[in-house]
């Protein structure tokens, strides 16, 4: 378990924002202190000074009070059903990391986001559903949990947010000047490192594409002179922070058959890695 | 849309509404599509204050998240297209809160399909319908009220005890300003109002027949143009999707489709997606050779949609057994095809259904005829063309939804197709033309039309137009 105050899952976010802004970045840190001066030092109740005290005198290893089950649910990387993807984002998609999904209409990029949504509801933690242009009802998600143990109840935490067709709002007022739109986008990336970094909260979005005409050369294009047309995720990369984030496309090569493309990672900001996938052997 | 006006809001000061709207602010849209330091400069706030106040609102103004066991259902509202077959392809019928989109030739069935639907959504639940009435809205053609009376008596679910006219509005829509102007006012207050109205029914279905036509044009195309009609077909998708969640009503678009050429392209580097490529899956129907239509429209409208339904034509007719003639057809006058006085039948003109992609089906295709009564799919002739895994579950060998043949991609497939009734009648394509004068493209007297059409700008361009103004 890290040392690093802001990583660590057990202190309540508000407490590790208190915390840095006085000054301390590691639980080592705390070391130095007592109960009664942290708990001056922050303006806090002496119980909570002597809980975030306890918490820094802990060895490292996992907490006593954790139940096997949510040990496991608490493990580094999340993989999904499909082998393509996990072995594209290099065995599953890291905690506390962001992964777009994108892919022309019919790719099954709304079925990932939801798999990963199962997944994360089996594990007990909570998952936070956006669906913005009617891709996911409410009864497709309730579908998805007959066939798995129940998942009605949760612990108070949340391990997943799923942003559902993020690209569309985006539509929703196409005459907004391209700096406004740029300016949201770079909004969205600071509330997205905020919780992905503060509460390990795991971001799925499933984003449309659109269209770039490139000329032969390979230079940006227009009408006259393109001679081809390549899709591109709609959003482009300023929503996403960029050593947290994986972008994945999907593109088929038939119905049931296609690639999954790694397009960038934290570790390769420009990757090509293509991994092949097979609906029809899905599971097997 | 609702747009939240400033001055509803509780959590801002009187003083703070005064200096927003000197500001120019009128609406929460207008705050939160601002910069804060435009905001901060233009009604003269301060910064902090100016964050301040855009917590406030969002906090006092934003959509609760609720826990799914505390929500009302939503999703399974679905009513019968009056052929089982079909309704076990789609998922178990059309289903509300969603954007179809029915695409095809002229004369391949869009219009019938609309027509029958418009009646049978009236039905109550024990007949496959949700009690619901319809808006069919019309940009260039009348609404065949003839053609929907011969449905309404000879469909065998429909009758007119169950189904009337007056369950179905109807309004022109010959613009885009118009269409725009109907679904962010006209239809949200008519549905208000209905909703008020005990003794009518809820709407439950919307048709716009056909959105294609809205942007036909024999104008010069300029970049800004084509801009400016990507935006409006935006806008309209926003429009639809509002509607169809807010009041779970069914969304059925009509689209046109136009030839497939094959044009020359540069090729692709390493790691590129090919449009061309790509187009070809979510945009044709792609089955054996018959993918010579395509979608219009192109991928801004194809991202809008929730399922994409194309009919085509094919060069095939059949002869029908006994069991297979849809009922009733004795007694009926067959749409496109006659009857001798011998009894002795003219083989039908076969037509193909493919739902291309779809957020609650597997992609299939299959058969199916025009007849009196509406939209019919030939027994046994589902062909599922993928199967989508499960969530959670690995993939089955058949869904339980669709009744299919042996199912797979179809390029693997023995030559089913053709089924034995068909081989000895594979007309040869310039001879249905010359018998059914309904042409695709009418050819215009405007020179301009000509010109178009040999010079036809692929539709990878009005994609590329709405993108020239933002960043990569």
């Amino acid at each position: 378990m890290s040392r690093n105050i802001l990583l660590n899952p057990t202190l309540p976010s508000s407490t590790q924002l208190a915390l840095r802004r006085a000054g301390y970045e590691t639980l080592d840190d705390l070391s130095t202190t007592s109960v009664e001066a942290l708990s001056k030092e922050l303006g806090i109740d002496i119980s909570d000074s002597q809980s975030i005290i306890t918490v820094s005198q802990r060895p490292p290893g996992p907490p006593l009070s954790q139940s096997l089950a949510s040990l496991i649910s608490r493990s580094q990387s999340v993989a999904c059903s499909y082998a393509a993807v996990n072995t594209a984002l290099g065995g599953g998609l890291p905690r506390g990391r962001i992964l777009e999904i994108s892919g022309p209409p019919g790719s099954f990029k709304e079925t990932l986001a939801l798999d990963y949504t199962r997944i994360f509801a089996e594990a007990n933690e909570e998952v936070i559903f956006i669906d913005t242009q009617n891709m996911t009802s409410l009864a497709t998600i309730k579908k998805t949990f007959c066939n798995s143990s129940a998942a009605a109840d949760y612990q108070d935490l949340t391990g997943l947010l799923v942003l559902n067709s993020i690209s569309f709002p985006f539509l929703s007022h196409p005459d907004v000047q391209s700096f406004k739109r740029t300016a949201l986008l770079e909004k969205i990336h600071q509330v997205f490192l905020q919780a992905s970094a503060l509460n390990n909260l795991t971001i799925i979005t499933t984003s449309q594409m659109s269209t770039k005409l490139l000329n032969a050369d390979g230079s940006p294009g227009n009408f006259e002179t393109g001679a081809k047309a390549v899709m591109v995720p709609q959003l482009g990369s300023t929503y996403l922070p960029n050593g947290r984030s994986y972008r994945l496309v999907i593109v088929p090569e038939s119905r049931a058959t296609g690639v999954v493309q790694l397009l960038s990672s934290p570790t390769h900001p420009s990757g090509q890695a293509r991994h092949q996938y097979d609906l029809s052997q899905h599971g097997a | 849309m609702d747009s939240v006006s400033l001055s509803s809001l509780s959590s801002l000061s009187t003083y703070q509404k005064s200096s927003l709207e000197k500001g120019g602010y009128k609406s929460l849209s207008d705050l939160l599509l601002s910069t804060p330091s435009d905001i901060s400069r233009t009604s003269r706030i301060a910064p902090l204050e100016v964050a301040r106040i855009l917590e406030a609102a969002c906090r006092e103004r934003a959509v609760s998240i609720n826990k799914i066991k505390d929500l009302p259902p939503e999703g399974e509202e679905k009513f019968t297209t009056g052929d089982a077959e079909l309704d076990g392809m789609l998922g178990g019928g059309i289903r509300t809160g969603m954007l179809w989109e029915v695409v095809g030739e002229s004369a391949a069935g869009k219009t019938q399909l609309a027509l029958q639907l418009s009646l049978l959504v009236q039905l109550p639940s024990r007949l496959g319908g949700i009690l619901g009435s319809a808006f069919y809205l019309t940009v260039a053609s009348q609404l065949q009220t003839t053609r929907m009376e011969q449905i309404l008596n000879t469909h065998p679910l429909l009758s007119p005890s169950l189904c009337s006219f007056a369950n179905i509005q109807h309004a022109s829509v010959p613009t885009i300003e118009k269409l725009i102007f109907v679904l962010s006012k006209s239809l949200p207050q008519y549905i208000s109002a209905n909703d008020q109205n005990t003794s009518s029914k809820p709407l439950k279905l919307i048709v716009i027949d056909a959105i294609a036509e809205l942007f036909h044009t024999s104008k010069r195309t300029t970049t800004q143009f084509l801009v400016e009609r990507s935006r409006r077909l935006s806008e309209i998708g926003t429009l639809l999707h509002s509607l169809a969640s807010k009041h779970q009503i069914a969304v059925l678009v009509l689209n046109e489709v136009s030839d497939t050429i094959d044009r020359d392209s540069a090729p692709l580097d390493s790691g590129q997606i090919g449009y061309k490529n790509q187009f070809r899956w979510f945009g044709r129907a792609d089955i054996l050779g018959e993918g010579r239509k395509e979608a219009t429209l192109g991928l801004v409208w194809s991202n809008q949609l929730n399922v994409r339904i194309f009919l085509s034509r094919t060069s095939r007719r059949r002869y029908l057994e006994e069991s297979e003639r849809p009922r009733k057809i004795h007694e009926s006058i067959l749409a496109t095809s006659s009857n001798n006085s011998a009894g002795d039948q003219e083989p039908v003109l076969i037509r193909r259904l493919t739902v291309v992609f779809s957020s609650v089906c597997n992609p299939a295709s299959c058969d199916y005829m025009v007849t009196a009564e509406g939209i019919s799919v030939i027994p046994g002739s589902v062909v599922l063309l993928a199967v989508r895994p499960a969530v959670g579950r690995a993939a089955p060998s058949g869904s339980a939804d669709v009744s299919t043949s042996p199912g797979g991609d179809l390029t693997q497939m023995r030559n089913t197709q053709v089924a034995p009734l068909d081989i000895g009648h594979v007309v040869d394509s310039t001879a249905v033309d010359s018998r059914y004068s309904t042409p695709d493209n009418e050819p215009g007297d405007d020179e301009w039309d000509v010109f178009w059409e040999r010079n036809a700008l692929p539709e990878c361009v009005f994609e590329e137009a709405a993108n020239l103004t933002e960043p990569s």
